[in-house]
């Protein structure tokens, strides 16, 4: 069906046919679920900045701790298994916060060490 | 109250940010990370991100371009102090709380818990 | 996953997790092997010793899990690899050794493992990030065949080895479009080759295109005026239901081989299929080409099985 060298009109007329039949990407979907989720992660920074401020850090002390804990929250709910569930909804609502930075280490690190017999 | 909806909408956009780069352009997640964090650090340097700080609060400071923003601000501020090796240390400085704390939770969450397998 | 799918009545034997109490992915995916290599033989009713050779592969680096499957089974053993069209490339092989008089008795066997591969080609299982809607699921699975020269089971009576087709596709999420132009040239030349019609077959299957990539193939004998859509199937289109949001279908060497082994080979011993076309398709990536920007050079090889 084909020669053995591919002519390059040949390779972008399949790949015209490869675009016009490939899925479509629910953007709407994606982008109101990644709003959402992007959102109420920050907010939820928001509400330990107000409480680490409350303690008498300044404004821009306070984003330090603040980054702290949400490593933190994030790092367990990677452990636990339930971030990459998140991930698959939010898309970048989970990966461009600071939390999904701390997804990715997590993830990382964790294919390093085998997993330990299941019992 | 009135902070804590600035932090959702101004987050939020940033993340919708991500998202229409990663649907409608070749990028993949990590490329959108590490972009992130570079547009942070060339929109601080330009002097662009501190009023969206005070704007979006922890809707600006938590999204991955705030991580930009703290490694120049950091750096700046330390040339301001300690001069030229402030180039060096500053980024490093600013930004040692969440390098330790994904580093150090990284490797104990590690240990902890087994991968999961889909 | 695959337990929960469209053709769970049809495997030996179906897995509780990913792990079935190994202590890695990869490990898992050697046991399974073993397994379905040992049980593909018992069923043959010989024994292990009988095997002439064994060609198999999988789709790790170094065929990982192959190489660790074959250690417990101690025949002599030919390492394929073909991507995701190894089964076919196995059979095919090794039902030329017995042609040929080389060989009584041969096992062709392939493996996947959805989270062995992951970790190999894309991301650690547990990073958030969205699968785009062409992507396919690796299955993770293994089957085996037994090939003799004598015997009453369906018979292998023509194959056609496929060349290195590049359409140019570069997303290592797109490999089932990647691959179709493949499977349509192999198709096309053992038509050619062999004087068969498409008719000839009752179903015709390729391996892991998924959803996409068998339209693709559709419409391009299509484009050369030959209707191929009433006997044509994909087996990366038969494992997983809709609502198991696995997207564009199921991808891996495991994808053909538990299709294969589980419900092909069984409707042809129950007569109900009596000629059949199985099409193997690899995508040739690795991580490195991709990091380098390469395309995805693919290919296919198709076995006809009669019974």
């Amino acid at each position: 069906m084909f020669d053995s060298k591919v002519s390059q009109t040949e390779q972008q007329q399949y790949q015209e046919k490869f675009e016009q039949l490939k899925p479509k990407t629910p953007i709407l979907k994606n982008v109101i679920w990644a709003f959402i989720v992007g959102g109420l992660i920050c907010m939820l920074g928001q509400f330990f900045m107000n409480y680490f401020m409350s303690l008498g850090f300044s404004n821009k002390e306070a984003a330090g701790p603040t980054s702290v804990v949400l490593i933190f929250l994030s790092a367990l709910f990677t452990g636990l298994g339930v971030y990459d569930e998140l991930g698959r909804l939010a898309g970048a609502g989970s990966i461009v916060p600071i939390t999904g930075f701390a997804n990715s280490i997590v993830a990382d690190n964790k294919v390093l060490f085998l997993p330990r017999h299941q019992l | 109250m009135q902070t804590y909806l600035m932090a959702f909408v101004i987050g939020g956009l940033i993340c919708v940010l991500g998202q229409l780069l990663m649907d409608l352009t070749p990028l993949t997640p990590a490329h959108v990370l590490v972009l992130f964090v570079v547009l942070g650090c060339v929109f601080s340097s330009l002097g662009l991100y501190q009023p969206l700080i005070d704007i979006g609060g922890a809707g600006a400071t938590v999204p991955l371009p705030g991580f930009g923003h703290s490694l120049v601000s950091g750096t700046i501020e330390e040339v301001n102090k300690a001069g030229f090796w402030g180039i060096f240390t500053g980024a490093v400085k600013a930004t040692a709380a969440g390098i330790t704390a994904a580093v150090v939770f990284g490797l104990a969450i590690a240990i902890v818990f087994n991968p999961k397998g889909k | 996953m695959e337990g929960e799918g469209l053709l769970a009545e049809f495997y030996d034997r179906i897995l509780k997790d990913t792990l079935d109490n190994n202590s890695s992915w990869e490990k898992c995916e050697s046991t399974m092997m073993e397994w379905a290599i040992k049980t593909a033989v018992f069923k043959e009713t010989s024994a292990i010793d009988d095997i002439d050779y064994v060609l198999a592969g999988d789709l790790l680096n170094q065929l990982m899990s192959t190489h660790f499957a074959i250690r417990g089974i101690g025949r002599p053993f030919l390492g394929m690899y073909g991507a995701c069209s190894t089964l076919a490339e196995s059979m095919l092989v090794g039902s030329t050794l017995i042609d040929g008089g080389f060989a009584n008795k041969i096992v062709a066997a392939a493996s996947s493992h959805h989270d062995a591969a992951e970790r190999q080609y894309r991301f650690p299982t547990e990073q958030g990030v969205q699968r785009p809607m062409v992507s396919q699921w690796t299955v993770t699975g293994s089957g085996a065949v037994v090939i003799s020269a004598i015997g009453n089971g369906p018979r292998i009576t023509a194959a056609t080895v496929g060349k290195i087709v590049d359409m140019g596709i570069k997303d290592p999420n797109a490999m089932g479009p990647a691959m179709a132009p493949a499977a349509a040239d192999t198709l096309w030349h053992h038509f050619d080759d062999s004087g068969r019609q498409p008719n000839y077959y009752d179903m015709i299957y390729t391996g892991d295109l998924g959803s996409v990539g068998k339209a693709l193939v559709i419409e391009l004998f299509k484009a050369k005026g030959v209707d191929l859509s009433t006997n044509y199937e994909d087996c990366g289109c038969m494992i997983f239901s809709k609502d198991q949001d696995a997207h564009a279908g199921a991808s891996g060497c495991a994808s053909s081989a538990i299709v294969f082994t589980g419900y092909i080979y069984r409707l042809l011993m129950q007569q109900k299929l009596h000629k059949v076309l199985l099409v193997g398709t690899g995508s040739l990536h690795s991580t490195t080409s991709y990091q380098q920007k390469e395309s995805i050079p693919c290919i296919a090889h198709a076995v006809a099985i009669e019974m």
